[in-house]
């Protein structure tokens, strides 16, 4: 905060007479201003020791000189922060120190100044022994760059140890600045030629001779001052960079805004998170929503207290107002947080920090919820730049976020916004919104802040490669792939042979094996369109049909139809969500129970065709995600008046437009039932409403569903949804997976390629087969299995086939296409192999000595049978089994192998396969059984 | 794998975190079926290593059975009461051979759930939980078997026989879905045994278990000389990629071929191996034999056995009460629980096995128009005994009509606290759901922790 900062905050001290208006408008410019106490990095080389002294003379005794004491509680070096590891938390440790320990306040003893960079100190110990400093601090003791992966990227980058500098961009881009003192960091990214880009930020210098447009007010920071454009240049090295800054609407003041004002700092804190008191029922007699979704009522939950109960609007425990507005500092809102009473969520701003202030600023003049035109502030979409990052092991990324407000404003939001990672083995967050790469892998950043919800993909890579070979893109889903794959310096696999794409194409497509004669003659086929015309014959085959109709049955019941017909999918989806009367896909509707329960029809349809489980917010809102128990019922509301009677043998559906209560739970099974349609907490009528709020129009109220299917098939949710569904099927994991449970927690793996999928998918009539051409042809899809040493560790990338079990059904098609014929034991199979956890232990059983291991080998009147009819030599009938079965040829030592176990075990050593016995036939049954007990055979690859 | 190695685990439990890193696991490549390995991987808590019950039987009373006709006898029951062998304890004249045990078995009597359809009470029994559209809840069979882990080689949790076919959704409320499935039950189906026997089997010699016995088509040595075969197929695709489930593939052919050659396996399941008075002191009945297979089963190594008689000894009894409980229900559970507890005492594994007898609900304390009675979660009675839990003991007390709790409410997640005590296993764990909501293992009603009943331990 600065000099002027300062003052006006001592100005508004005890305000008690000073009339709520007023100090809301003080509160305002307070938070407007606030927030860069900490923001830079004072500690220098030359306090480094001086600090150190003060460190080793006060400190040491309990921590020990290094930080790094055997006692837990006094470790200041382990990465666990009792008391919170901010700057900010560890200058108020320091400071007020902690009741009843021996850890006493140095207030008085030490200087502020003291107390800062002690505090600086402190992290620095810590990074300084994991070999990270984050963005800043003293560099010297960091060891010399290079990329032996034991040695860490040095957190300051020094260009004279790095491979050259190829290039330089500013994030944001050409930044825009709404209204006098609105604020925008900065940030310079260098491209190297090693492939990576690091964050140069910290080395750059940056200069705006205009100043009177924006100026510099901090080493990455730019003021805006009046309305106009000028140009900022960052340099770097022997390189410079220039960025237009544009400044629009100077002048105009801000209302304040309960959520985005006293939200963002619960948010930013942490408070509303769903594991504290944004969780279901609040924590300790405290409820707020999560992300500040429901400002009204967390006003409430702040002004009241008490805790949530799930499907009633009554409160759970005693109600204890987490504010005292005639003391404000006895408020629970301002004593639990800085641990002025014991808080299970620990401390989290000090006494005396800016956001103590304004919180204490906001109860002392009434708790007031929104001044007019609040919701101009809302925040309507985030953005966070860089989106995707990829890392070396200790390497630095700050983050820069910035939102666009309902008012078409864009703010620079990053210190107002909660940062959390979601794998501390691949990354961890240090400061605010500055992401170190750990260790290889790939994680999220995710980003709360008021409303809303985002994310940055970041990938933490050990080995850059400088040679990095040129990969041939058939279409746009190789564009994404490749290019993703070459940020992460992985290389995909050569292109799949010809034996292993028809499997894959053919158990893919049509849930069948090659047989023997296609693989041969594919094989021989030297046309270079060959694979595209194959994938042509497949779509067109009855097994086609078949196959997606079995994976669409359970979906909409008329699949088969449709499938045939290669209808639309929208269509489809269309007819299937307005079923009515007796037509097949009623039956969706008619599942189950006895009733059509509306929750049951909601969430299915909402889970399968819009890919988000809204169950959770059946009995309270979503508890990661935007998705509120009043959206819920909306959007359930509309099949609240659908029923069934049952007329002879058939149930039919209708919708009943009356809608009048009665308990169907004791009606006879003929008669009409009627559904009670309230939302069983606020015991308000339940209205057909979409989920961006707008409520069904009262005429449209007797086919309610025929208009929210075709708000479903038109809403991006839905061609996302669906192709990500159709996508998981050819590679056994959803670009969001589980294909059912997107959401701003479970980020996609391939962002764009998602949406340009689904815009193909909408621009080509929503059409399966288009769909699946787009994904079979491209390269991506026929990469070969065979990893190499860049890729053998990628399992959600796509940089080569990955095995993948096959569906039960398949396999078990598979295995009677082995044998040739009908396999008696497929009841029992598939309820062994049904089993969604797999491999498992009955599996196995199963498949050393279940009856279609081993009696269903031995029926006779089988391949077996018709080969060894047809005179085969061993040769030939090893290739015969191999290329049935695995669909390639046996290479000639495995031939050999087999030929000289056989012989071994075979009293009739010298030619076991014309010697029509007993023996003979066992012994090809027991290649049989190995065959289709194999990995090799067992999983689609 | 390297981003494995901090587990995050709590204990046996995942927090909130590992949930969220389940979207993006990172390319050096772990499913999620991996990453619930980790809690299965876990040794067992020293706690389960010394607590005295080391296994659990379930009497499974499938359909429910009537409380005042059998441990709650009430003056609107067709049947008297009659004494035990403990002053003051009483039960229904139905049960004359187990009175004379009450020493050993204790009563709850108010019980209450939550559920009053067979298919969602016995996913409340199973669970603590109501049936939920998003997730499914694991079953107390499996976490008990997944917290104690396997002995012997031999299956750590079985069902004998199989519920009936049309039952499957039943029986799926049994397994631990969030929990590996190692530790789902085994479930037996004979097949060929007569349906009026339950499809136990009864003790016919050439009675195979489907997927555990070598069938005598395919002799021992021809199943072994098939793995040679198999190494030379595998070999070439082996040299290409190796992932998790490949490694899991084959440590679970290890564990199968182990089991299907164990000697203690195979006689565990021979229920020939008993003597003839033995097998008709059990009963030679469906519910009998099963309860029989249990104890052979436990003694040989598996820590839960559900045991039950489906078709012979069906307790839903909407029509003809009287009839069923006097002709064939009581009289088989009389028998049958009343050898278990003989028999187990003499063997001295009374001490380290809970016996449990229990079903879905009760039955309703007024009789309906067809001289019937029909689903009743209000107030129920539960039977617990051995492992430690005290026996001649009665909690709770119903109504005078056996129609409400009277005293002491007592919820599936009081019972599961209490068994998981016995067993030394931490009643107050969560699991992580996959869907990133933590279940209770011992979730009692309001979804607050169950707590052990202190009566009974």
């Amino acid at each position: 905060m600065n000099q002027a900062d300062r003052d006006f905050t001592r100005m508004t001290g005890p305000l008690d007479h000073i009339s709520p208006g007023f100090c809301i408008i003080g509160l305002l410019m307070m938070v407007m201003t606030s927030g860069d106490a900490y923001g830079e990095f004072p500690l220098t080389v030359e306090h480094l020791e001086t600090t150190a002294a003060v460190f080793e003379d006060r400190c040491s005794i309990c921590h020990e000189e290094d930080g790094n004491s055997d006692v837990e509680k006094l470790n200041l070096v382990d990465r666990i922060w009792k008391h919170g590891g901010t700057l900010e938390q560890i200058a108020s440790t320091i400071r007020d120190g902690i009741a009843d320990t021996k850890m006493k306040p140095q207030t008085g003893k030490l200087t502020d100044q003291e107390i800062t960079d002690l505090a600086h100190y402190v992290q620095h110990l810590e990074k300084n022994l994991h070999g990270q400093t984050g963005m800043s601090g003293p560099s010297s003791a960091n060891p010399p760059s290079g990329f032996n992966p034991t040695t860490p990227e040095p957190a300051v980058p020094d260009l004279s140890r790095l491979p050259e500098l190829l290039s330089l961009r500013i994030l944001p881009e050409n930044p825009v600045m709404h209204g006098t003192d609105s604020r925008q960091f900065l940030l310079v990214s260098g491209r190297f030629a090693d492939g990576m880009e690091r964050d140069l930020t910290s080395i750059s210098q940056f200069s705006l001779p205009d100043d009177s447009i924006a100026r510099l007010t901090g080493p990455n920071r730019v003021t805006a001052v009046r309305h106009g454009t000028t140009i900022i240049t960052a340099s770097a090295g022997t390189l410079e960079i220039e960025a237009t800054i544009t400044v629009q609407n100077a002048g105009t003041s801000r209302p304040f805004s309960f959520d985005r004002h006293i939200g963002g700092i619960l948010t930013r804190n942490g408070c509303n998170a769903s594991d504290c008191h944004g969780g279901v029922k609040g924590r300790g007699g405290f409820k707020l929503s999560f992300n500040m979704l429901t400002p009204a009522e967390d006003h409430a939950w702040i002004v009241q207290g008490g805790g949530y109960k799930v499907l009633t609007t009554e409160i759970e425990g005693e109600r204890i107002p987490r504010i005292n507005i005639s003391e404000p500092e006895k408020s629970l809102l301002l004593l639990k947080p800085t641990f002025g009473m014991d808080h299970e969520g620990g401390k989290r701003f000090a006494r005396g920090s800016d956001d103590y202030r304004i919180l204490a600023e906001w109860i002392r003049s009434g708790a007031p919820y929104n001044a007019d035109h609040a919701d101009s502030l809302k925040i309507r979409r985030l953005k966070v730049e860089p989106s995707d990052t990829v890392l070396l092991p200790g390497q630095a990324q700050q983050l820069v976020v910035t939102a666009e407000l309902e008012n078409g404003y864009v703010e620079d939001v990053t210190d107002q916004v909660h940062f959390s990672g979601n794998n501390p083995d691949v990354l961890r967050l240090s400061g605010q919104g500055i992401v170190v790469g750990v260790d290889s892998g790939e994680a999220d950043v995710i980003i709360r802040a008021v409303g809303q919800s985002i994310s940055a993909r970041v990938g933490v890579i050990r080995d850059p490669l400088m040679d990095y070979p040129e990969v041939p893109r058939r279409n746009y889903v190789d564009e994404h792939v490749f290019s993703k794959l070459r940020k992460l310096h992985v290389i995909p696999s050569g292109l799949s042979s010809d034996e292993e794409f028809i499997r894959r194409v053919c158990i893919d497509l049509t849930g069948k094996l090659p047989p023997p004669a296609r693989v041969r003659e594919f094989m021989s086929d030297t046309d270079s369109d060959k694979r595209d015309r194959l994938i042509e014959i497949l779509l067109d085959t009855q097994e086609y049909v078949d196959h997606w109709t079995r994976r669409f049955e359970y979906l909409i019941p008329d699949a088969r139809r449709y499938i045939a017909l290669n209808t639309p999918y929208d269509q489809m989806v269309r007819e299937r969500v307005s079923a009515q009367g007796y037509g097949k896909n009623s039956k969706a509707y008619l599942r189950t129970y006895k009733a059509v329960l509306m929750n049951d029809a909601s969430t299915y349809d909402f889970r399968h065709f819009m890919g988000r489980r809204f169950d959770c917010a059946e009995c309270h809102d979503h508890p990661f995600d935007a998705l509120s128990q009043n959206q819920y019922w909306g959007m359930t509301a509309f099949y609240a008046r659908l029923t069934s009677t049952e007329l002879r043998e058939d149930r039919i559906l209708i919708e009943d437009t009356d809608g009048e209560e009665i308990d169907y739970g004791k009606t006879p099974d003929n008669e009409l039932m009627f559904h009670k349609a309230e939302n069983p907490r606020t015991k308000t009528e339940l209205v057909p409403t979409y989920l961006d709020g707008r409520v069904l129009a009262e005429e449209d109220r007797n086919d309610p569903r025929l208009h929210l299917a075709e708000w479903m098939v038109g809403h991006p949710y839905f061609a996302e949804t669906a192709v990500n569904l159709i996508w998981s099927y050819f590679f056994s994991r959803g670009i969001v997976d589980p294909v059912d449970n997107f959401g701003s927690f479970n980020p996609p793996t391939h962002p764009d390629l998602l949406l340009e999928l689904a815009q193909d998918f909408r621009d080509h009539n929503h059409d399966l087969k288009h769909l699946m051409r787009r994904i079979t042809r491209s390269r991506t899809y026929q990469l070969s299995s065979r990893p190499n040493t860049t890729n053998q560790h990628d399992t959600i990338n796509y940089s080569h086939a990955l095995a993948r079990p096959m569906e039960p059904e398949v396999l078990f098609a598979a295995i009677e296409a082995v044998t040739g014929r009908p396999v008696e034991s497929r009841e029992r199979f598939l309820d062994v192999f049904n089993d969604p956890e797999k491999p498992n232990l009955m599996q196995a059983l199963h498949m050393l000595v279940g009856s279609t291991f081993t009696e269903e080998l031995s029926r006779g009147d089988d391949l077996i049978d018709r080969l060894t009819t047809r005179g085969l030599a061993p040769d030939d009938m090893i290739e015969e089994l191999y290329l049935t079965s695995l669909s390639r040829l046996p290479d000639p030592g495995e031939t050999d192998e087999l030929k000289n176990l056989f012989f071994d075990r075979s009293p009739l050593a010298l030619d076991p396969f014309f010697n029509a016995n007993r023996a003979r036939r066992e012994v090809i049954e027991d290649l049989t059984w190995a065959l289709i007990s194999s990995r090799e055979f067992v999983y689609n690859h | 794998m390297r981003h494995l190695k901090n587990s995050g685990c709590d204990g046996n439990h995942f927090k909130r975190r590992d949930f969220l890193r389940v979207g993006s696991l990172t390319f050096l490549g772990a499913g999620l079926g991996q990453f619930l390995e980790l809690s299965h991987a876990l040794e067992a808590a020293e706690s389960v290593k010394n607590a005295k019950a080391q296994a659990c039987i379930l009497l499974w009373l499938d359909g429910g059975a009537s409380q005042i006709d059998t441990f709650d006898p009430k003056p609107n029951s067709s049947f008297k009461a009659i004494s035990t062998n403990v002053p003051g304890i009483q039960v229904s004249e139905l049960l004359p051979k187990v009175s004379k045990h009450m020493d050993k078995l204790s009563v709850i009597r108010s019980m209450h759930t939550l559920q009053n359809d067979h298919f969602q009470g016995t996913h409340y029994a199973l669970t603590g939980h109501n049936p939920n559209r998003s997730m499914k809840f694991p079953g107390f069979p499996s976490i008990i078997t997944k917290e104690l882990g396997p002995r012997n080689n031999v299956p750590p949790n079985v069902m004998v026989p199989a519920m009936a076919k049309q039952k499957k959704r039943y029986q799926e409320t049994f397994k631990g879905h969030i929990i590996s499935a190692e530790h789902d039950p085994l479930v037996i189906t004979d097949v060929n045994a007569p349906e009026t026997l339950g499809g136990a089997p009864v003790g016919d010699p050439e009675y195979q278990i489907p997927d555990l016995s070598i069938p005598k088509s395919v002799p021992r040595e021809r199943i072994e000389a098939r793995q040679s075969i198999l190494d030379v197929v595998d070999r070439r695709y082996r040299s290409i990629a190796e992932t998790a489930d490949f490694g899991s593939m084959d440590i679970f052919r290890q564990q199968a071929w182990n089991m299907i050659l164990s000697p203690d396996v195979r006689k565990a399941f021979d229920i020939t191996g008993e003597t003839t008075k033995t097998r008709e002191n059990y009963g030679m009945h469906g519910f009998g034999q099963s309860v029989l297979m249990a104890r052979r089963l436990v003694e040989a190594g598996s820590r839960f056995v559900t045991a039950a008689g489906f078709a012979g000894q069906s307790w839903d009894t909407h029509g003809d009460h009287d009839k069923s409980n006097r002709d064939v229900l009581c009289p088989n559970l009389d028998q049958t629980l009343s050898a278990l507890l003989e028999d187990l005492d003499q063997r001295g594994m009374l001490e380290s096995t809970i016996v449990l007898v229990m079903g879905e609900f009760g039955r309703t304390p007024d009789i309906n128009p067809t001289a019937g009675r029909d689903h009743w979660p209000e107030c129920w009675s539960v039977q617990l005994a051995g492992g430690g839990i005290e026996g001649g003991k009665i909690v709770g007390a119903s109504d005078e009509k056996g129609a409400y709790v009277a005293d002491r409410k007592v919820s599936m997640g009081d019972l599961y606290a209490t068994i998981y005590k016995a067993m030394g296993i931490d009643w107050t764990k969560e699991y992580m759901h996959p869907i990133g909501r933590p279940v209770k293992i011992a979730n009692g009603l309001d979804d607050e922790t169950g707590t052990p009943i202190h009566e009974l331990i």
